[in-house]
Parts: structure tokens; C-alpha cells; sequence
């Protein structure tokens, strides 16, 4: 096992390094840099002080040895300076993140209870009225475009009802929890309506194919009731595949719901990559990207030790 | 048509009595009757061996005893005895009770039929926990004991094991430990040996009568295999497209088959005789069960089949002293 985990760690380790030089490589190749931004801010800018600024910044450098160069800094700890947010990258992005990981953590366990127990009852009576009713509100969910949505949360929670804030994360020393907690409660509720339907559908066809295996025969003829056939035998079963689809949601998750996040003005994750990356802010959108990288790669080893606690047929050496 | 059952012994003594169970599968192209007026019993001590080939409704009567056909399928008639209690009108919550407790079920493929997820030690014990209440390890002691009675080397280290873990014949031993660990009276085992090699099949055979002799079990074994069925049978019934065509003492079956469908089975069996250049077949296939022939169910296949047989369906009557053939050209 503990062979597994340092081999996933350095297999890990090979992916983000790889990755780095990609994203990298992709920035290389948008159009234009920061300092065009600059000229097109500042007209007064001639075509030798940008010469000069972008020899200082080091953009007159082949890529690969701009890489390097940064790829030497960011292993020794230094991820250089956001040109929007005029902070070292590090100190920009956190606060996003803490914002990302409130609203979609709590996004994610929202959908997690409510979507697998309703995919449950789905399963226990296929095509009965409830599995009928269930399923509705699934689609439903998965088919309103979460621009809609948002769009109509606020108009009627915000605008006619005027109980809950339009966008943001906080008011002005509004520092207690209800003050911020306010502010989540329609990008949440609109983030789990979008997703929600997806946890439903995906347990309802696993517990459907869990409860018709032999096992449950068994269960059955040893005489086991309902909830220790359901929750007993066929839940453990029908979790093994719901899994990989949660584990590939968590890294899709952190790198930020843009649309929910720009409609709402939520400053996390998603808002900033798009941010950084329209803005030119090389250093930031790199780390930002990478770091989604890395949630990705975590949340795959995350799925793979819950496969090993799941099902007794895996191991690891 | 109800009819009355013999047995080789007190008909009162039988463990399970199934009488005249119906049960039907409603699909799209109408309803099909697996079962049709099955009727047989089971002594306790003994066993009854149902015969037929894949299809014909001897795994849903089996099933059926449990109140476990799976939807589409509905018991829609007869009466299935256990200790006074008619089964197929029990509501579920005391089925609940019965099943695994006093009527257990083994099942074809151990491999799937275990949980894969969960010990075999684990899958034991829970029987014992659902019915007796008892504790964790009280659970798993009794478990590991039963293990070891059914044969399972080193059943304390094993009982940990998941069932990929085991050979094929190790998971039928376990399931077998599951079903007989709250001392049922009726042990009811579908095709247990099909899916094993044949030195397993004996092991196997040879356990489940060692448990019938210490626990008094009543045993109704189902098998499309005569040659298992002689080995371990007192009774055989053969069952054809959903009924039972002949009924009688394993002995005499295999001696004198009556219902032209046995003689046609026992005569495809390989022989210890001269070889044969072909095993002979029953010609002709299944039919289909929403396509029943007039008359005798067998008439279409049937090697003395005249004008009487596709005009009126024989019922199961008394041929001899211990014996029931549904034939019209049956000599007794």
C-alpha cells in the first residue's frame, strides 16, 4: 500500500511537471503579452521602452529558456507577481480559493445528500411513480443552463423578494456567519440544482444494477428485509462506480463554476483563471492552472484509495 | 386439479408440501406459466430431486417457495405447506422470518451469489444476526464453527477471506455454511454442483448428505443432471415445459422410466456400456411456453404421440404403488 501511494505521488509529481511546461507553452501561444497591454493602456509608450520592458521582464527569451528560468524560481518557492492583482501569486490566489473550496465543498456535499439518497428510491422501484418523479427533477436540473438559473434566482430572490444579496461575498464588516453566509446561498443553490441531477441519475443506474445481482438473491433468501438488502449489500456494491464519477467532479469542482462565479461576482477560482488569462497575468493563470492540475490528480488518488476500501477485489502493491 | 400426495412415507411428515402452485409470467406477449399445477413433498430426513432441462420451471418453483420469483412473475395459485403455514399466502414480513431461518436456499454460482464485497465469515454470521439476534462475535465464533463443520481447512483464518479469495468448491461450502447455520428444516439447493468440476460435485454431494443425516434436513434438489440426482435423490419428480410429468421413487425411475420424456433422459445419459458412435437426443427442442401443443405438452416430441395425446392433456395419476406419470400410453 505504501509502495501504491509513493508510486501514485512521484507518477503525480512527472503529470504536474509535464503539465507545467504545456500550460506554459499554451500562454506562449495567445496572442500578444503583457506588455501590449501596457502600450494599448498607455499610447505614450514607445517601441523602445517596450524593447527595454520586455528584455527586463525576460519576453525577448525563446520560450524554453523562459521556462526554465521560471520553472528554476517556482521550485525554489518563488511564483513570481501578479500583474492584476499587484500581490506575489501566491497571496492572489488564496483568498479565490478559500472561496472556492466554501462554495463548491459545500456545493458538493448539498448534491452528495440529497442525490444519493434520491437515487436510491429511484432504484428500489424502478418506473413506479416516485422513480417517475424523481427522475423528472433530475433532468430538470441537468437541463436548466446554469446562466438561466442564476439569472432567475436573482431576479426573484433578490429583486422582488429582496431577501437574499445579488452577488459578492461579503458586505462591509459583515464579518459574522449568518452576514456571509447569506451570500452563498443562491450560487450554492444554484451550483446543486446543476449538479445534483447528475449524483441522482449516476446512483439510481448503480443501485439498479447492484440490486440485480445474485447477491441480493442470496441476501434475500437468508432472510435480510428491505433496508439491510438495500443499505447492506447493495449500497456498498453501488457506490464502487459512483465514486469515479464524484472523484472526476471534485477536480472539474475547484477549478472554479465560471459561469455561477461571474454572474453571482463570486471571486473564486474560476473567475480568477478567466480573470488572469484575459488579463495576460502569465505568472497567476500558470499557477492557477496548475494548481487545478494538482486537485485533479489528488481527487484520481483520492478515488483510488476509496476503490481499495470500497471493494476487497482491489488491492495495491 | 388438486390432487392427492404420496410419498414414500406418512404424507403428514412432510417438511414442505407444494400443492398445485401456479405461477405465471405476465409479458408483452401475454401471460406464460412457468408453473403449472406443481405439486410434490418433501419428508423430512429425505430428498426430493426435481429434474428437467433449463427452462422447464424448476428453479421458479424453487423460488417460488420463498416468495422470491422475481416481477414479472406472480404465484396466482396452490398452497405451499410448511409447518402449517401455507408460504404463498404469508405476508413478507413472516416470510422474512422463515427464509434462511427454516427454509434456506443455495444457489448455482457461489461466485456470484456471494457478496464480493463482504468476508464469508461476515456472510454467515449474518444470517445468525437477522434471525437469532445474535452479538458480533458470538456471530462470527458460531460462523467460524460452521465453517469448520462444512469443511474448511483452517476456518479461522479463512472466514476473513472474500469470496474471490476461495475456489469454486470452497464459496458452495460457504454458502452452504450460511444456509444450515440457523438449523433449518427444509434445505432447498438449486443446481449447488453445476458450476463445479466433477471431484468437487462428489465432495459437495457427500457434504450435503452428511448434513442431512445430523441436522434431519428435508432437501429439495434441483438439477438438470440425472447423474447427480441419482447419487443423491429418494424421489425424483421430472418436470417438462412448467409441469411435472412423472413422479417416483429414484430406484424405479432410473430402472423403469414411465413418461416417455424420462426414458428420453435416461437414455441420453453416457453409459458404462459399449460406446455408442452418437449419444442419442430427444428429438425436437423446448417448446416455447406461450406455445404450448394441444393436448400433452410432450405430444410434439414424443415418440408414441397419436390422435388421443393432441386431443386432452393427461393428468398426473397413480401408476403403481409409489408412482404418478401424466401419460396416456404410460403401461403401469
Amino acid at each position: 500500500m505504501s509502495r501504491f501511494l509513493l508510486h501514485r505521488l512521484l507518477q503525480s509529481l512527472v503529470v504536474l511537471f509535464l503539465m507545467s511546461f504545456v500550460i506554459y507553452w499554451l500562454m506562449g501561444l495567445m496572442p500578444g503579452d503583457p506588455i501590449d497591454l501596457m502600450i494599448s493602456a498607455d499610447p505614450k509608450i514607445t517601441s523602445e521602452d517596450a524593447a527595454r520592458l520586455r528584455a527586463l521582464y525576460g519576453l525577448d527569451k525563446p520560450i524554453t529558456e523562459r521556462y526554465l528560468n521560471w520553472l528554476g524560481a517556482a521550485v525554489g518557492g518563488d511564483f513570481g507577481f501578479s500583474r492584476l492583482y499587484a500581490k506575489p501569486v501566491p497571496e492572489a490566489l488564496l483568498p479565490a480559493l478559500a472561496n472556492t473550496v466554501r462554495l463548491l465543498g459545500i456545493t458538493l456535499f448539498l448534491s452528495l445528500l440529497i442525490g444519493l439518497p434520491a437515487g436510491m428510491a429511484a432504484a428500489i422501484r424502478p418506473y413506479s411513480k416516485t422513480d417517475y418523479t424523481i427522475n423528472l427533477l433530475a433532468f430538470a436540473g441537468i437541463s436548466l443552463p446554469a446562466f438561466w438559473l442564476a439569472l432567475l434566482l436573482i431576479i426573484v430572490f433578490s429583486v422582488f423578494l429582496g431577501v437574499l444579496p445579488a452577488g459578492g461575498v461579503a458586505a462591509l464588516g459583515g464579518d459574522g456567519f449568518w452576514d456571509q453566509a447569506k451570500y452563498l446561498v443562491l450560487p450554492v443553490a444554484n451550483l446543486t440544482i446543476a449538479s445534483v441531477g447528475g449524483h441522482t441519475r449516476y446512483m439510481r443506474a448503480a443501485m439498479i444494477e447492484a440490486l440485480r445481482q445474485d447477491y441480493i438473491r442470496t441476501a434475500r433468501a437468508k432472510g435480510a428485509g428491505p433496508a439491510r438488502v438495500v443499505l447492506g449489500h447493495a449500497l456498498r456494491n453501488a457506490l464502487i462506480p459512483v465514486v469515479t464519477i464524484v472523484s472526476l467532479d471534485f477536480g472539474f469542482l475547484f477549478s472554479g463554476a465560471l459561469i455561477t462565479e461571474t454572474v453571482f461576482a463570486y471571486p473564486g477560482m474560476g473567475k480568477l483563471i478567466f480573470d488572469a488569462i484575459m488579463g495576460n497575468d502569465y505568472n497567476l493563470a500558470l499557477v492557477a492552472l496548475l494548481f487545478v492540475t494538482l486537485l485533479i490528480l489528488i481527487g484520481n488518488l483520492l478515488a483510488d484509495l476509496a476503490y481499495a476500501w470500497l471493494d476487497p477485489r482491489i488491492s495495491y502493491r | 386439479m388438486l390432487e392427492a400426495i404420496e410419498t414414500s412415507q406418512d404424507p403428514t411428515a412432510a417438511a414442505l408440501e407444494v400443492r398445485g402452485l401456479e405461477v405465471v409470467f405476465a409479458t408483452d406477449a401475454g401471460p406464460l406459466k412457468a408453473a403449472d399445477k406443481v405439486s410434490f413433498a418433501v419428508p423430512a430426513g429425505r430428498t426430493l430431486g426435481l429434474v428437467g432441462e433449463s427452462g422447464c420451471g424448476k428453479s421458479i418453483s424453487a423460488l417460488a417457495i420463498l416468495g422470491l420469483v422475481p416481477p414479472p412473475g406472480l404465484i396466482i395459485g396452490g398452497q405451499i405447506l410448511f409447518n402449517g403455514d401455507d408460504l404463498a399466502s404469508l405476508p413478507e414480513r413472516r416470510m422474512e422470518d422463515i427464509r434462511g431461518a427454516r427454509v434456506s436456499m443455495i444457489f448455482q454460482e457461489p461466485m456470484t451469489a456471494l457478496n464480493p464485497v463482504f468476508s464469508i465469515g461476515s456472510q454467515v454470521a449474518e444470517a445468525l444476526r437477522i434471525h437469532r439476534r445474535t452479538s458480533r462475535p458470538e456471530a462470527w465464533k458460531a460462523a467460524v464453527e460452521m465453517l469448520a463443520r462444512v469443511g474448511i481447512a483452517d476456518a479461522d483464518a479463512r472466514a476473513g477471506d472474500y469470496p474471490h479469495q476461495l475456489s469454486g468448491g470452497m464459496r458452495q461450502r460457504a454458502m452452504i455454511a450460511m444456509a444450515l447455520i440457523c438449523r433449518p428444516e427444509v434445505l432447498i439447493a438449486d443446481e449447488p454442483t453445476t458450476a463445479l468440476d466433477v471431484t468437487t460435485q462428489a465432495q459437495i454431494l457427500d457434504l450435503m448428505m452428511a448434513m442431512q443425516r445430523d441436522l434431519g434436513l428435508a432437501i429439495l434438489f434441483i438439477s438438470h443432471d440425472l447423474g447427480v440426482i441419482s447419487e443423491i435423490a429418494d424421489e425424483v419428480a421430472v418436470m417438462y415445459a412448467g409441469a411435472i410429468v412423472e413422479r417416483a421413487p429414484a430406484g424405479e425411475l432410473f430402472e423403469r422410466p414411465l413418461h416417455p420424456y424420462t426414458q428420453g433422459l435416461i437414455e441420453t445419459l453416457p453409459g458404462t456400456g459399449p460406446r455408442l458412435p452418437r449419444l442419442p437426443a430427444i428429438a425436437g427442442q423446448v417448446p416455447d411456453l406461450g406455445a404450448l401443443p394441444r393436448g400433452c405438452r410432450f405430444s410434439d416430441r414424443c415418440p408414441l404421440a397419436d390422435d388421443e395425446c393432441g386431443a386432452s392433456e393427461p393428468t398426473l395419476a397413480a401408476a403403481g404403488e409409489r408412482r404418478r406419470v401424466a401419460c396416456w400410453k404410460a403401461a403401469p
